[in-house]
């Protein structure tokens, strides 16, 4: 079996498959030597599961057989990696030993910690407490939302980093805008439990969505972190960030954003951050200690939103980056921090949140993006995922 | 003194470890360096007899007689060269898209979603078209049907429908904000 690639990229979602397109469409001569290393046989579009789980969109549109979305030139091993060995250039896998790189592109995206929130595991898709963060689930969330009778809906944001900082509280306007069209809103209570001392950190949408929440009348609880839950009781611990105090609130539903961490297998390697993070330069994206690597998406220590649209605007810097060290020159492609968040805020309306670093907005629509807008509650709906799957996959956007 | 300086200094070069490295893989290569001087050298030869060969000017002298190429050529080209970063540009933008509408077309998955899309869309425009025909339909049919005359009885119990009545209110509403706005 052939072991040595020009280039290896870990982990084929979003990132990994952006940035083989973009090579191969760049340098045709690099075919064959790209190898992807992935061990799932599905890749989700995960932004759907917002709506999958207000029943907006089915969940089968989100996913698509790995093999598919292989850009062609590029290989693809599906196997585990469970090590990196950046000084002899190698990465170790489960099952087929070492393979050997000339450059490496690390996007192994993050991983969910369920077990973190006590009792969670258990309960998960059981007696009202739901997640819109696995497949597998979120079906699960629909059903809890339809089958609320009035009481308190509560809504949770954990205190580590996570996929779409916006989803946490997408599916809470959703369902508040669910339960008003059925009835029940009057009888029912909706909090935010976060571990964010704000809504948003932009300045701009903070405001915007201030007075959504003030007009959907949603009670706010901020630095507060979910611990336990005790499904059996309806509760739910939190735990105060400033205080360290706990406190416990009862709850009729719960749908809960589990906290996030960098996968085991970067958090241990050389390549990571005091944080675990791959610890790569914020502008270059190149590692900051072992130059013929790089680094981008959710598992990266860049101080910037983790987003699918994050991603959008660093695989075109790898794949320029990577390419330029290659032919021997300096890497100076730059990444400007964008991301983007477009926050559903009803059954048809949409704030399109896009910024940079300095959190400060970078709209790409002629038009103030901090209004709840149907327009762009259809792009996000209807044009996103074809722009995911034919554009961003493909390379060509 | 300074003529020294520059030997030691020079002495210090050539015992270092990459230098002396560098030396002995120069002269390795030295039998490779003369052939490839050699053959540039062959080149210009080549070059400078064919510039000198009166056959070879007379040919293409007339080639350019014969051609349409004038100076506004030459100019044009000087032009269409500067704009080529912008051209090159615009050139790959538009294949991005090309590539995205030819996958979009090709991909049966995304095709089956806009399809889903699109009668999402047009659906409920199409019931409520489906429905206005109806009750046109519905409207046409009873009238032609009925043969009963329209008495002054007839017209007093439309008075009372509600549907009449809310009609009715609009008019009387409308005459007494028009009458109010003439007053003034």
């Amino acid at each position: 079996m052939r072991t040595h690639y020009r280039v290896i990229i870990v982990g084929a979602g979003t990132g990994g498959i952006s940035v083989a397109a973009r090579l191969l469409r760049d340098k045709h001569h690099l075919a064959d030597e790209i190898l992807l290393i992935d061990p799932e046989e599905k890749h989700y579009y995960q932004p759907l599961w917002t709506l999958v789980g207000a029943g907006a969109a089915k969940k089968e549109e989100s996913e698509r057989g790995m093999e598919t979305l292989i850009p062609s030139g590029a290989k693809w091993l599906q196997d585990k990696v469970i090590g990196f060995n950046p000084e002899a250039n190698q990465v170790e896998t489960a099952s087929h030993g070492m393979m050997e790189y000339d450059y490496l592109i690390v996007a192994s995206g993050i991983e969910i910690d369920w077990g973190r929130i006590k009792g969670l595991e258990a309960a998960l898709g059981t007696k009202q407490v739901c997640s819109n963060y696995s497949y597998q689930h979120v079906d699960y969330t629909w059903d809890t939302l339809r089958g609320f009778e009035g009481g308190t809906a509560l809504f949770t944001h954990p205190a580590s980093p996570v996929k779409c900082g916006g989803a946490p509280q997408k599916i809470m306007y959703l369902a508040e805008d669910y339960f008003v069209k059925t009835g029940v809103r009057d009888n029912s209570k909706i909090v935010f439990g976060s571990a964010n001392p704000a809504i948003f950190d932009v300045a701009k949408y903070r405001s915007a969505l201030e007075k959504v929440l003030e007009r959907k009348r949603i009670d706010t609880h901020f630095r507060v972190n979910l611990i336990e839950i005790k499904a059996d009781e309806k509760t739910a611990v939190f735990e105060h960030l400033d205080s360290g105090e706990t406190f416990d609130l009862h709850y009729d539903m719960i749908h809960v954003t589990p906290p996030m961490q960098a996968p085991a297998v970067i958090r241990n390697s050389k390549l990571a951050d005091a944080g675990g993070w791959v610890d790569v330069d914020m502008y270059t994206l190149q590692h900051k200690q072992y130059k013929n690597i790089f680094g981008l998406g959710d598992c990266t220590n860049l101080p910037t939103s983790k987003t699918g649209a994050a991603i959008r605007k660093q695989a075109p810097v790898v794949a320029k980056n990577v390419s330029d060290l290659m032919y021997g020159q300096v890497p100076v492609a730059s990444y400007d921090g964008y991301s983007s968040c477009p926050i559903v805020t009803g059954y048809n309306k949409l704030i399109l949140a896009e910024f940079d670093y300095e959190k400060v907005p970078q709209e790409s629509m002629p038009f103030n993006q901090a209004k709840e807008r149907h327009s762009m509650y259809i792009l996000k709906k209807d044009f996103l995922p074809i722009m995911y799957w034919n554009g961003m996959l493909k390379g060509t956007m | 003194m300074e003529h020294t300086t520059m030997n030691k200094s020079l002495e210090t070069a050539l015992t270092r470890p990459d230098v002396e490295q560098a030396l002995v893989s120069l002269v390795e290569r030295l039998p490779e360096i003369e052939k490839s001087l050699r053959r540039l050298e062959d080149a210009v030869d080549f070059g400078k007899a064919t510039m000198n060969d009166q056959h070879v000017k007379d040919k293409l002298d007339s080639l350019l007689d014969s051609s349409n190429l004038q100076i506004e050529t030459l100019e044009a080209a000087v032009k269409l060269a500067e704009k080529l970063p912008m051209l090159l540009q615009m050139t790959n933008q538009l294949e991005q898209v090309l590539a995205f509408a030819q996958d979009v077309y090709s991909d049966e998955q995304t095709r089956e979603l806009i399809g889903q899309r699109v009668d999402e869309y047009v659906s409920p425009v199409k019931e409520k078209a489906v429905a206005t025909r109806t009750l046109l339909t519905e409207i046409r049919d009873r009238a032609e049907r009925d043969d009963r005359q329209i008495t002054l009885f007839s017209l007093i119990r439309w008075l009372k429908e509600p549907s009449v009545q809310h009609g009715l209110k609009y008019m009387q509403a409308t005459v007494e904000v028009l009458s109010e706005q003439t007053k003034k």
